[in-house]
């Protein structure tokens, strides 16, 4: 998967799971989600941190032990063990962190060569089981992928922007909320649908005066 | 080590032992006899010079195998024709000691009648020790990330673990390896599907109506992928990108 990829899911992940539209958790997790590869020194955290990766790399295969259940687990042990002896780190960020690596590496079961979920029993974990269907690494079905999860992403982050006002002031609902966002989309598409309607009459008085139209 | 490694180390120490013995690969039931034939000293001619039928063969082997003692190794035994295994499954009871390797094999005929022993995957270090020393031998000068990412490939089979060298060396862009320790998570999409349901049920006992909807919204959406998802078409067996 590319570094974007990777970026939006943790960050959509962090915003959706945690329930947050703070940019420094999302941020965190965004950057959580790259964390996995750190077991190729060529990868962004691998370069960031090469006195790590480079001796991951020399013993394990790619998308191994930090793709697995056991590195998440490991990492919620520390990170969670770390905000209880220190509670001046608030406790979203911890979230923040355990999300985006977990999204991080769960991403890559859609790649073709899956990950060692249940490191280390060495299987790979696939989804879906047909490598013709799975993703490829910088392919359309990525990018597709990607705005997808934008799209999503965005709806999301509106929905919890409007949410957490109307929380502050003490009136609204989501209910409302999403009525507003529904006739938003009705009205988009009102729009458009009479943006092609002007169009095709634009292209029909063009066909009469250059004289080619049927009419 | 991997089977063919192996049977080929068993065959070379009883040779050095001096014991008589011989390594087949798959090929038609006839060459085979005749491999065999030779390697008793059978004739594999009659009196006129022309070459014995099948079953003459097999009955003389049979009988030549009654009073000598030799070992007979194959590999890809998987491979050979059933009429074959059965007709080696008398020699078996003729007391002819055999080494099979095969790659799973049917609970059937013979193999069900021989002694197993089952090759795990081997272990990661193993497994990269040997792409290190192929890489070193092929020179190629593969860096440890790009042997990191094609041992991804091997799944603890070394003749992969050699073949994804060779592609790396060729610079061959694959990423699925053709193991089979491929393991499908599909039918997780259910499980994540019931837990929206679940929250579904808080939302409507807690009377939280956003709870319930977005709940409802995602267990539709889980349950009707994991529904599509039976309708995937199932992966070709035959090597096709």
């Amino acid at each position: 998967m590319l570094t974007i990829t990777h970026l939006l899911v943790g960050a959509a992940s962090v915003g959706m799971a945690a329930q947050t539209t703070n940019p420094v958790p999302i941020l965190i997790g965004a950057i959580a989600s790259l964390l996995p590869d750190i077991d190729i020194s060529t990868s962004p955290a691998g370069r960031v941190l090469p006195f790590i990766s480079r001796p991951l790399e020399q013993r394990f295969s790619h998308r191994s032990a930090t793709h697995s259940l056991l590195a998440s687990f490991t990492l919620a042990l520390v990170s969670y063990a770390l905000w209880f002896a220190m509670p001046v780190i608030p406790l979203v960020i911890i979230h923040a962190l355990n999300i985006g690596y977990f999204a991080g590496w769960f991403l890559d079961c859609f790649t073709k060569s899956g990950v060692e979920m249940f490191y280390p029993l060495g299987v790979r974990c696939v989804c879906p089981g047909n490598r013709n269907l799975r993703i490829s690494t910088g392919s359309a079905a990525e990018y597709w992928l990607m705005v997808f999860v934008v799209a999503i992403a965005k709806r999301d982050k509106q929905r919890l922007e409007i949410a957490k006002v109307s929380y502050r002031f003490g009136e609204g609902d989501s209910e409302r909320y999403l009525a507003q966002l529904s006739s938003y989309d009705r009205q988009k598409a009102a729009t458009f649908r009479e943006w092609s309607r002007l169009r095709n009459q634009v292209v029909q008085v063009k066909l009469l005066v250059l004289g080619t139209g049927e009419d | 080590m991997g089977k063919t490694y192996l049977v080929r180390q068993v065959w070379e120490r009883l040779l050095s032992d001096g014991v008589t013995c011989q390594y087949f690969e798959p090929a038609t039931p006839k060459t085979l006899l005749m491999a065999i034939a030779d390697m008793a000293g059978v004739d594999s001619k009659n009196l006129e010079g022309r070459s014995k039928t099948v079953e003459v063969l097999k009955q003389e082997l049979i009988q030549w195998f009654s009073v000598n003692r030799a070992v007979l190794i194959f590999d890809d035994a998987h491979y050979l024709e059933v009429k074959f295994r059965l007709w080696l499954k008398k020699l078996k009871d003729v007391g002819v000691p055999m080494l099979l390797a095969a790659t799973n094999p049917p609970r059937t005929d013979l193999f069900i009648y021989v002694p197993r022993i089952e090759l795990k995957p081997l272990a990661e270090y193993q497994i990269r020790d040997l792409m290190e020393k192929e890489a070193i031998a092929l020179g190629s000068g593969l860096k440890p990330n790009q042997i990191a990412k094609l041992q991804s490939r091997a799944g603890g089979n070394p003749m992969l673990a050699k073949r994804a060298i060779e592609e790396g060396f060729l610079g061959i862009q694959n990423e699925a390896g053709d193991h089979g320790r491929y393991f499908d998570i599909t039918p997780l999409l259910l499980l994540v599907g019931i837990v929206f349901i679940c929250y579904r049920f808080i939302g409507l006992g807690t009377g939280n109506q956003s709870l319930y909807i977005l709940a409802g919204i995602g267990g539709a959406i889980f349950l009707g992928v994991a529904r599509l998802s039976y309708y995937l078409p199932k992966e070709s067996r035959r090597i096709s990108n």
